[in-house]
């Protein structure tokens, strides 16, 4: 099952966003409507598993 | 008579911005056009917000907090110097972080995913977020 998870750190200053179930790049169309309201994404991660998950972190408040 | 200090954070949604401040356990005042505060004797201030918490529910022998929103969504926390002890950049952060909660749950609410948010041992919030994805 596809399943989006937000981390929003305690200072409020940043977030992380990390995807599970996705094959290939289709996190990045789920995740983006997210990133735009949250802030501007400042780091993208693969995890090892490759592209099953891909974690995105962003700072808060920075819209693109 | 204790000063006001202004400090600045992004704010780009008023409204998850109230329902956070709510959260907290206040009953946040919005005015359109910003509007005086008061200090610990009931005196009008010179301060002027958006967004108020009256000293009523700030503390004992508090004033009032305010919010002030410039064009473009920076906000101006306008904080007694007697108050800032406890209404420090430690609580500010709790509100940005309650706002950027209220405002991923708008966005999933909108776009129809089911989403639930907690928070773990280390004070951050998570939200977890399904759906057609």
């Amino acid at each position: 099952m596809r399943e989006l998870e937000i981390i929003i750190e305690c200072d409020g200053a940043s977030y992380t966003i990390e995807a599970f179930g996705f094959k290939g790049k289709g996190c990045d169309k789920a995740t983006k409507p997210y990133e735009q309201v949250l802030g501007a994404t400042v780091e993208v991660k693969k995890k090892p598993e490759h592209y099953m998950a891909e974690p995105v972190k962003g700072k808060l408040g920075a819209r693109k | 008579m204790s000063h006001y200090t202004r400090g600045g954070v992004q704010i780009d949604d008023q409204g998850c911005f109230i329902m956070a401040l709510e959260e907290l356990g206040f009953h946040p005042e919005y005015h359109e056009q910003a509007e005086r505060l008061r200090g610990y004797q009931g005196d009008l201030r010179e301060e002027r917000a958006h967004v108020i918490l009256r000293r009523a529910e700030v503390g004992t022998a508090s004033n009032d907090i305010g919010f002030f929103f410039h064009p473009g969504g920076k906000c101006e926390a306008i904080i007694s110097e007697y108050d800032s002890g406890r209404y420090n950049a430690e609580w500010l952060g709790k509100v940005k972080q309650l706002t950027a909660k209220h405002v991923a749950l708008n966005k999933a609410r909108s776009l129809g995913h089911r989403a639930t948010a907690t928070v773990d041992d280390k004070g951050r919030v998570r939200i977890k977020i399904q759906g057609n994805l």
